[in-house]
């Protein structure tokens, strides 16, 4: 090989790792809404979220348990509230803002104090956890963002919940 | 289909609930005299009419269970309303509020969102009607609660 030929084949060799080396707009990066119910965070992706609607009064619903306050009138659509405080820590947490999700089948908002941010994530700052305590229910993954740690929500496990508790 | 639909209206305060008056087929002040000693508007048992007895529900301590209402006692007579169930066992629904009768658009009504339907508040609460922004009215079935013998 002279050394021409060993000059355009490590250029060739380079170039073909610059094509298999993840530049940072090919790293598989996720999208989430954070929001606050009191003193803790969630996350959701943006997707999930229909609506972000402020100031609405909950009605009670006899039969539903602690973490439905009861519904709101959005839109003249009744809505079911679900009070994460109450799901996640028994705390109940008076909500002036209501992220109305986008479902399929139901009609279900959650009632927040603060909607934080919008960020964007590599993949690898989502981790599982195995947990059995109402964190480990109710989500999906947790978001390692800066120095805080955001579970992210999982609708459909706390849906579940909520139709187990309602039968 | 009908455009609209009568019923009771009891004021709860913060809330309303609305009784089908297609439920009742008659209403009584007061049961026939020396129909028994526990025959009568108060307390558990039966009520008796024009020679029928009807098994009582009483509806104050179901709403107060169901809602707390903070509406006042308004020192209301008590009426009872006359209701016969799907078992053909007669009820006497009774009513210690003021309540007057309404005419709604039915196409005001709300069912509730399909998980509270499929589950327990579904069973007692056909559908809800929003007055305005700041108050709900309960549309509520009280046949399925006098039959089933539960309460919200």
């Amino acid at each position: 090989m002279t050394s021409e030929e060993l000059a355009a084949d490590l250029e060739r060799r380079a170039g073909a790792a610059e094509d298999t080396q993840p530049s940072g707009a090919d790293v598989a990066r996720e999208r989430f809404l954070v929001f606050a119910a009191g003193e803790s965070s969630f996350a959701l992706p943006p997707s999930a979220v229909r609506e972000i609607v402020p100031g609405l009064t909950v009605f009670p619903v006899p039969g539903c348990p602690a973490y439905v306050p009861g519904l709101v009138n959005c839109h003249g659509k009744p809505y079911t509230v679900i009070d994460l405080r109450v799901l996640f820590e028994n705390e109940r947490q008076a909500a002036d803002q209501f992220l109305v999700l986008n479902l399929e089948n139901d009609d279900v908002a959650l009632g927040c104090t603060e909607v934080e941010e919008i960020v964007e994530v590599a993949q690898s700052a989502l981790s599982s956890f195995a947990a059995n305590d109402a964190a480990g229910r109710f989500c999906s993954a947790m978001l390692e963002h800066g120095d805080r740690r955001i579970p992210v929500l999982a609708i459909a496990q706390i849906l579940k919940e909520l139709e187990h508790d309602l039968a | 289909m009908p455009e609209e639909f009568s019923a009771f209206l009891l004021d709860l305060g913060p809330l309303d609930v609305l009784l089908c008056a297609g439920d009742f087929y008659g209403a009584a002040s007061e049961p026939d005299p020396g129909a028994g000693p526990d025959d009568s508007m108060a307390g558990t048992g039966r009520f008796t009419t024009k020679g029928r007895t009807h098994e009582k529900i009483l509806l104050e301590p179901i709403l107060q269970r169901c809602f707390a209402p903070e509406a006042p006692d308004e020192g209301i007579a008590p009426t009872a309303f006359l209701m016969n169930g799907a078992s053909g066992k007669a009820f006497a629904c009774i009513v210690e509020r003021g309540f007057e009768m309404v005419s709604l658009p039915m196409k005001e009504l709300r069912l509730l969102p399909a998980g509270l339907r499929r589950g327990r508040p579904g069973r007692n609460i056909m559908a809800v009607r929003f007055a305005g922004e700041n108050r709900m009215q309960y549309l509520i079935d009280l046949k399925a609660m006098a039959e089933g013998g539960s309460t919200p």
